[in-house]
């Protein structure tokens, strides 16, 4: 019963806090309204037994990627005031892509079989499954941050010569 | 009945109270729970705030001493009330909102700087059986409620509206992405020897204290904190001489009364937490397990407080280069040699 009146406050503010971020205006409220969107679905996947996805979600996202927005909107020089004009030159596109992905993932969530009563899994499993059955794209996700990883020393050091 | 000396018991037996006080009101079961777990958070916010005025009391007099000089000796025997005065202070001050600050953000910052070392000290095991909140993936949870904590520093240096708070809260924040980085990966080799992520596991796993293991862990670990809670040397976010007070700057009253708890909380956290994965936690001799927990957690923070009184301030350079350079390196080194051993002593 409480577990189910969680999950629908949190997911309520899940989505509201989403709507809030790409509404806004200010870039810092946008990114800070990520971390309270992060931290609700985190809650959401604790009312879903998911301990560990919730925790790695934290981690990242809190703890790693809006950090790092933070860092992206102060290095735009929009720090002093982080408004973005009110016209969007790419609507189109965005409308496009936007429906693209939701009709994709809609597709994608819908086809799956109907859960309940989902049980929790153990750290153990989670691990042994990513080192065996899905240890290529673990391995390719590494690959992937390491280019990343690469990529942003280069842009970052610049033309020095 | 001696519950001095039996905490798990003592802890069961308040539970087990509180849950018999809401049947006796007709609360259903479940409102219980909630009930209880609502006096538990309040019980262990009094004693989170009581360890921090004995923590801000030690640092003044240890400081005092190591610089010869007496520290508070007026408000009461060897100044023993002047913390409660300070509080006194701090609460009576008018809570201040600058012109330039973004207000909501403004008022949020301290509580979420505050609020992510609170929910980590909660599944930290006192004693055998004492834990406020036992969590099977107790390390990885401490580890990640600890990360908004950056995002209030953040908050609070861009929302102030002053160059310096804004640079106090970049340097911190960027401080504090580096740190995290050899911390956790310290703590790895641990894992491996203990084969959880479950505290109080952990602990019991610990025939011998890992430090005796993870002898390079425990150092990086030890360092990795100190810049965490950005303090000396390790404290450029909030330099005196250059930044004022860095992004608590425009703070007073109660919301400076947060950060200041926020920075003991979580001073305590990873002490608390060094003690639980290298020196064995609960576990001692003749003594009761709670009195050598606490023991053991004050002892590494006097070793924090021993630093900040006789290091000198680093560079940002060299600290950038001690943590990516250093440190990081390191640790990855320690995992390597450890997981070789593990394999090898198969």
């Amino acid at each position: 019963m409480m577990t189910t009146v969680s999950f629908y406050l949190l997911s309520a503010l899940a989505v509201v806090s989403a709507l809030f971020l790409v509404t806004t205006r200010n870039l810092l409220h946008a990114v800070l309204a990520l971390a309270v969107a992060s931290l609700a679905v985190a809650g959401v996947m604790l009312t879903l037994n998911a301990e560990f996805l919730a925790l790695v979600l934290i981690l990242v996202y809190v703890g790693a990627v809006v950090v790092l927005g933070v860092f992206a909107v102060m290095l735009t020089g929009h720090f002093k005031k982080p408004t973005l004009p009110s016209s969007n030159e790419l609507k189109i596109i965005a409308v496009v892509v936007s429906l693209a992905l939701v009709t994709l993932l809609g597709g994608v969530i819908l086809g799956q079989p109907a859960v309940t009563g989902l049980k929790e899994v153990s750290l153990d499993t989670v691990g042994k499954l990513l080192l065996t059955d899905y240890v290529l794209p673990f391995e390719l996700v590494s690959i992937v941050l390491l280019a990343a990883l690469v990529g942003s020393i280069v842009i970052a050091r610049g033309k020095e010569d | 009945m001696n519950y001095i000396f039996d905490p798990a018991a003592a802890f069961a037996w308040c539970l087990e109270q509180l849950r018999t006080l809401a049947t006796l009101v007709h609360l259903p079961v479940m409102a219980g729970e909630w009930v209880g777990s609502f006096l538990v958070m309040i019980g262990l916010f009094t004693v989170c705030s009581v360890i921090v005025m004995i923590l801000v009391y030690g640092e003044r007099k240890i400081a005092a001493h190591m610089q010869s000089r007496l520290g508070p000796m007026r408000v009461g025997w060897h100044g023993l009330l002047q913390v409660i005065a300070d509080v006194i202070k701090l609460m009576l001050k008018e809570s201040f909102v600058p012109a330039a600050a973004d207000n909501w953000i403004f008022r949020a910052a301290p509580y979420v700087v505050f609020i992510p070392g609170f929910m980590a000290l909660i599944a930290i095991p006192m004693d055998r059986g004492v834990i406020p909140a036992h969590v099977n993936m107790g390390l990885l949870y401490i580890l990640a409620v600890g990360t908004p904590g950056v995002i209030g520093i953040l908050m609070a240096g861009w929302s102030s509206g002053n160059k310096y708070s804004l640079l106090g809260g970049m340097r911190s924040a960027a401080q504090m992405i580096s740190y995290e980085v050899p911390l956790v990966m310290s703590v790895l080799g641990v894992i491996m020897l203990a084969g959880s992520l479950d505290l109080a596991a952990i602990v019991e796993a610990q025939k011998v204290p890992y430090i005796i293991y993870q002898p390079l862990a425990f150092i990086i670990f030890l360092i990795a904190s100190v810049a965490e809670t950005n303090r000396n040397p390790f404290d450029i976010p909030e330099a005196e001489s250059e930044l004022t007070a860095g992004f608590h700057t425009e703070y007073g009253g109660v919301r400076f009364a947060y950060f200041f708890l926020a920075e003991y909380v979580n001073m305590f956290v990873l002490s608390a937490a060094a003690v639980t994965l290298f020196l064995g936690g609960w576990k001692g001799p003749f003594l009761p397990g709670w009195v050598w927990y606490f023991a053991k957690t004050f002892g590494i923070l006097f070793l924090f407080m021993w630093f900040r009184w006789t290091f000198p301030r680093l560079r940002s350079d060299q600290l950038m280069d001690l943590g990516w350079k250093v440190l990081t390196p390191l640790a990855f080194l320690n995992l390597i040699v450890t997981g070789l051993v593990l394999v090898l002593l198969k």
